[in-house]
C-alpha cells in the first residue's frame, strides 16, 4: 500500500517540485503517473524509492513513512521496490546474468538461492539464452528487459519504472509495456511514469496527471489528457 | 559469511581495477614506513653504540704503596654502597705489577727498569664503573672522599661523557629529521589513501548507484572501501619488511667491520621486535588509511 497525504517537495534551491499531493495507490494497482518535463513525475518517483524524503506531508510505503525512515531502513525499503529507468543502469562490464545475480549478491542472498532466481527472472523476460552476453551485445530493447528482470529479482511488491520506454523505439516499447503488464497479472503494483501519450491511452488503466507537480487528474482507466 | 566473503572480492576487485593506483599507493606507503624503520635502526645503532661506550666508563683509583688491604677494602665497600656504583674490581700489588708487564712486554727498557728495583712499586688499586656515563662526574666528587684521599697517590678517569654527549646530539638531530620526513610521508600518504578511495568512488560510482538502489546496505557499500584500505597497507608493511631484513643482513657486517669496538646492533635488534615493529607499523598505518578512506567517503560516498 501507497498512501502520500499533502505532499510536498521543495529543493534547496527553492524549487517547488510537488504541492500538496495526495495519492492512495492500492496493492496490485497499475498506475500511470503522467505529465509534461519538470513537473514533478522523476521527484514523485524518487519518494516512492526514498531517494528523496519529501519536504512535508507524509510518504507511506508499505508500513514505513519516508519522511522519517532511518537510513539503515532504506536498502530494506528498496528491496521491496523494483526500480526501471530509462538509461537501464546495467553494469557494464557484468553479463545479464550477472547483472541480475548482482541485485542479490549485494542483499547477501546466498549461492543456492541466486542460481535458483536469476534464470527465472530471465524467464520471464525472455532472455534466458541471452544470460551469457554483455548489456552492448543486446538491443535497448533487451536492455531495459534486462534492468527488469534485476528490479524482480527480490520478488517487490511494487515496481517504479521512471520513463522505461523514453529511449526506446515503438516495437520495443510495446515489449516493455507487455511485459509490465505481465508482470501485473502476478500481483505486483507498477507506478509507470511516463510521457509518453500512446502508451498511456493503449494501457487503458489509471491515469495521475501532474502539472507544475501538483495532481490535476486521477482517473481509473483514464487517458493522457495534457 | 557470504556477505562478508563478497565484501572482500569486492575489495580485490577494486584494487585489480585500479592496479597503477594501487601500486603508488603502495610505494607511498612503504616508503614512510621506509624511513620510520630507518629512524628506528638508526635509535637501535644508537643504543647499542652508547651502551658499549658507558660499559667503559670507569676510574681507577691508585693506592700509595702500602697503604693495608683493610683501607683498600673499605673504599671498596664505601663505593659499593653506592647507587650509580655499577661494580668495584680491587686490584692487588700483583695483579697491578703483572698487568704493566704484560702491557709492556715489547718494551725491554721499562721492564727492565722496573725489574731492578727490589720492591714491587704498585699499591692497590680499583677500578670503578658506573651505571650511565651522566654518573661519571658523581663518581669523580665521591673518589675524592676526605676519609680515603691521603691513601690515593692517582686518579684515572677515561672520560667518555663528551663522546657521549655529541653522540646523543647527532642521534637527536638525525631522529628529528627523521620524524620530520615521516611526519610528511605520513602526510602524503593520507593525502594518497584519501584521493585513491575518492577515485575508487569515481570508477565506481555506476555499481554504487545500481546498489545503492537494489538495496545494499550502506557498511557493504563502504566496507570494500575500508578493507582496500587495509590491504594496502598490508602490502606497504610486507614491502617495507622485505626490503628492511635484505639490506640489514647486508648492511650488519659493514657495520660491524666499521664499528669494530663499539658494535651497532641493528639486525638482532630488529630480529628480535621484527614482528612487533611491522605489527605495530601495520596497525598504526592501516588506522591512518582507514581514518583517511572514511573522510573520503564522507566527502564523495553518499549511500
Amino acid at each position: 500500500m501507497i498512501r502520500l497525504r499533502n505532499v510536498s517537495k521543495i529543493y534547496p534551491s527553492g524549487t517547488v517540485a510537488l504541492k500538496n499531493v495526495s495519492l492512495h495507490i492500492r496493492p496490485g494497482e497499475f498506475v500511470s503517473i503522467v505529465g509534461q518535463s519538470g513537473t514533478g513525475k522523476s521527484t514523485l518517483a524518487k519518494l516512492l524509492f526514498a531517494e528523496l524524503r519529501p519536504t512535508k506531508g507524509e510518504v507511506i510505503i508499505g508500513g514505513w513513512d519516508v519522511g522519517c525512515i532511518r537510513s539503515w531502513e532504506i536498502p530494506l525499503l528498496r528491496r521491496q521496490i523494483g526500480v526501471v529507468f530509462q538509461d537501464f543502469k546495467l553494469l557494464p562490464r557484468k553479463t545479464v546474468a550477472e547483472n541480475v545475480a548482482f541485485a542479490l549478491q549485494v542483499a547477501g542472498v546466498g549461492m543456492r538461492r541466486l542460481k535458483e532466481v536469476v534464470p527465472q527472472v530471465l524467464n520471464i523476460v525472455n532472455l534466458a539464452e541471452k544470460a551469457d552476453r554483455y548489456p552492448r551485445q543486446l538491443s535497448g530493447g533487451e536492455q531495459q528487459r534486462v534492468a527488469i528482470a534485476r528490479a524482480l529479482a527480490h520478488r517487490p511488491k511494487m515496481i517504479v519504472a521512471d520513463e522505461p520506454t523514453g529511449n526506446l523505439d515503438a516495437i520495443h516499447t510495446q515489449e516493455i509495456i507487455h511485459l509490465l503488464k505481465k508482470i501485473n497479472l502476478f500481483g505486483t503494483t507498477i507506478v509507470l511514469v511516463t510521457h509518453n501519450r500512446d502508451v498511456v491511452n493503449a494501457l487503458r488503466k489509471r491515469v495521475v496527471t501532474l502539472d507544475h507537480g501538483e495532481v490535476v487528474s486521477d482517473e481509473e482507466e483514464g487517458r493522457y489528457r495534457l | 559469511m557470504i556477505t562478508l566473503l563478497r565484501v572482500v572480492r569486492f575489495a580485490f576487485q577494486h584494487v585489480g581495477r585500479s592496479f597503477w593506483l594501487a601500486l603508488i599507493t603502495v610505494s607511498l606507503l612503504a616508503l614512510t614506513l621506509l624511513t620510520i624503520n630507518a629512524i628506528l635502526a638508526l635509535s637501535a645503532a644508537a643504543q647499542s653504540v652508547t651502551r658499549s661506550i658507558e660499559e667503559r666508563v670507569d676510574v681507577s683509583l691508585y693506592f700509595q704503596t702500602g697503604v693495608p688491604e683493610e683501607t683498600v677494602q673499605q673504599a671498596a665497600g664505601y663505593l659499593r654502597g653506592l647507587p650509580q656504583v655499577r661494580n668495584v674490581e680491587i686490584v692487588t700489588p700483583e695483579e697491578a705489577l703483572e698487568r704493566f708487564e704484560e702491557r709492556h712486554e715489547k718494551d725491554d727498557t721499562v721492564l727492565a727498569s722496573v725489574r731492578m728495583l727490589e720492591t714491587n712499586p704498585f699499591g692497590y688499586a680499583l677500578v670503578v664503573r658506573t651505571r650511565s656515563a651522566s654518573d661519571f662526574a658523581f663518581l669523580r666528587e665521591a673518589a675524592d672522599h676526605p676519609q680515603f684521599r691521603p691513601f690515593i697517590r692517582e686518579t684515572d678517569m677515561a672520560d667518555y661523557g663528551p663522546v657521549l654527549e655529541r653522540l646523543s646530539q647527532t642521534t637527536d638531530r638525525a631522529r628529528a629529521f627523521g620524524l620530520g620526513l615521516s611526519g610528511l610521508f605520513l602526510l602524503i600518504s593520507i593525502l594518497i589513501i584519501f584521493n585513491t578511495v575518492r577515485i575508487a568512488i569515481f570508477i565506481h560510482r555506476e555499481e554504487i548507484a545500481v546498489m545503492r538502489l537494489v538495496g545494499a546496505a550502506g557498511w557493504f557499500i563502504r566496507a570494500p572501501y575500508f578493507i582496500e584500505a587495509v590491504l594496502l597497507s598490508a602490502v606497504a608493511t610486507v614491502l617495507a619488511a622485505a626490503v628492511v631484513f635484505p639490506v640489514l643482513l647486508l648492511l650488519q657486517p659493514k657495520l660491524d667491520l666499521f664499528f669494530a669496538s663499539t658494535p651497532a646492533k641493528i639486525l638482532p635488534y630488529f630480529l628480535e621486535n621484527g614482528w612487533t615493529i611491522f605489527g605495530l607499523e601495520f596497525v598504526g598505518l592501516a588506522l591512518v588509511s582507514v581514518l583517511s578512506a572514511a573522510f573520503a567517503m564522507r566527502r564523495h560516498l553518499r549511500v
